[in-house]
């Protein structure tokens, strides 16, 4: 299985690929839309994790932009608004599923079974 | 032949009798010609007096018709005095009842305007929540993020559990959680009550400062996007309701951090020009088309489409015009510029807003 993971925010992005590398999954990671968009265009992945507030583009113009190319891609938008708005949101780009900042570890366990549950 | 003798003393007599009767028939003509003309006169006068009599009392406001009708020459007269005054009774009836339809057209745009003023009142409490709640959506926001690196962290510490990475992660979460106190810190100016109408004499730098730490804070203001100018050089004090003149900067910060794509600047510079403070306000954002520049101030007039509730621009507009100011958009060649003139002496506030109290003379 191979994660991206595309988070501004150095901490959180070190976390989660930190955990990432404990649960023993490859990874790609991203600071920003650009950096995603170049890594992107050479590699496919399973799973996306996206913040959706990203210094360049919006999180929602990366997940549409990988659903067109791919379908299969299993995204799961990740961010600090806990509105059902940007919920709403991610969700109707083409994004799986949502996980709201603060999130837990377990919640990213979950969503990779649920990606590889679908790749089923 | 009969002879008849008179003796002049009859003569006389006969004369004198004759003068005394002669005069007292003139005195009796004359006396009866007295009392004609006196009947007649009477009879012509004391109509003209009685009409007079009425004339001076409906001078005096007293419409009364006449009720005696005497001679037959003076009926037509009468009679158009009677309609006279009829007509004028039923035009100040007429006068009286526009004037109870104004008074109440009067009453009920009173009326209207004060429920004008208070819905007005509503709007800029409502915009100011809505304000309220994309700074603390974006706060929140602000917030979850060191929130989640300090659970993940803390995580990471209990499934490791070795001494070498503790240390790093621990040292990571604590400038985690100085950063969530600076961002507490921030809101704390914003914290003030909404109602709160008070005029004070504050520092213009000072509002102006605290309204971009507070939208720093909510990352509506990126750091990409630099603030520039005189503004904090010089300690300009302004009377004004404080969080009234935070929300004017605070509405035009939001307004040019939206017209820009991330990034860019704006410039605040300020100078005093005989007792009026002029701060002029632009930034480098895609600017107002020509088509629109008459409109901005409008309310419920947008560029934003459904993201903006067009009320911003017009309280501001609102709030100025209370602090007895004026705003105005200014010609550019690139981006929005807003020239706000304040006076420097405003002392008092009623509920409709400040007064304008000259201390200058």
């Amino acid at each position: 299985m191979k994660v991206m993971v595309i988070e501004d925010e150095d901490d959180i992005r070190e976390i989660i690929c930190e955990f990432l590398l404990i649960l023993d999954v490859q990874y790609s990671e991203a600071a920003n839309a650009k950096e995603a968009c170049e890594i992107l265009r050479n590699e496919k992945f399973d799973v996306i994790i996206t913040d959706l507030k990203l210094s360049d583009i919006s999180g929602i113009e990366i997940i549409k932009k990988v659903r067109e190319i791919d379908k299969n891609t299993f995204i799961v938008a990740c961010s600090g608004f806990s509105d059902e708005e940007a919920k709403a949101e991610a969700l109707n780009a083409g994004a799986e599923y949502y996980i709201e900042k603060p999130f837990s570890f377990k919640e990213i366990t979950v969503v990779l079974e649920m990606a590889k549950k679908e790749k089923k | 032949m009969v002879r008849i003798y008179f003796s002049i003393d009859d003569c006389f007599a006969v004369l004198k009798q004759f003068v005394a009767n002669f005069i007292f028939l003139i005195f009796f003509i004359l006396m009866v010609l007295f009392f004609i003309t006196q009947h007649y006169i009477n009879k012509f006068l004391s109509p003209v007096d009685y009409l007079l009599g009425k004339i001076l009392e409906c001078q005096k406001g007293a419409y009364v018709t006449l009720d005696i009708i005497p001679s037959k020459d003076f009926q037509p007269i009468f009679k158009s005095y009677n309609n006279l005054i009829t007509t004028l009774k039923k035009r100040e009836e007429e006068i009286l009842n526009k004037v109870i339809q104004l008074e109440k057209i009067n009453n009920s745009l009173e009326q209207k305007i004060h429920e004008i003023q208070k819905l007005q009142d509503l709007v800029i409490k409502q915009e100011k929540l809505a304000t309220l709640g994309t700074i603390t959506s974006g706060i929140a926001h602000e917030i979850n993020n060191p929130v989640a690196a300090i659970r993940g962290l803390s995580e990471l510490a209990i499934l490791k559990n070795d001494k070498e990475n503790n240390e790093k992660y621990f040292k990571t979460i604590i400038s985690h959680c100085d950063r969530i106190k600076d961002i507490v810190k921030s809101i704390k100016n914003f914290n003030r009550k909404i109602n709160e109408n008070d005029v004070t004499e504050v520092l213009l730098r000072e509002i102006i400062d605290e309204v971009i730490m507070l939208i720093r804070s909510a990352k509506i203001l990126p750091a990409t996007v630099k603030v520039k100018g005189n503004y904090n050089m010089q300690d300009y004090k302004i009377f004004c309701v404080r969080n009234q003149m935070f929300q004017v900067f605070q509405n035009l910060f939001i307004n040019s951090v939206q017209a820009m794509d991330g990034k860019g600047e704006i410039v605040i510079d300020v100078t005093v020009y005989n007792n009026l403070l002029f701060i002029l306000f632009s930034d480098t954002g895609k600017g107002i088309p020509p088509s629109v520049r008459n409109k901005i101030f409008d309310p419920f007039y947008s560029t934003k489409g459904t993201k903006g509730t067009g009320l911003g621009l017009y309280i501001v507009y609102n709030i100025i015009k209370q602090h007895k100011g004026e705003i105005i958009l200014l010609d550019s060649e690139k981006g929005a510029k807003f020239q706000i003139t304040l006076p420097l002496n405003l002392k008092k506030i009623n509920n409709n807003g400040v007064k304008n109290e000259s201390n200058g003379n």
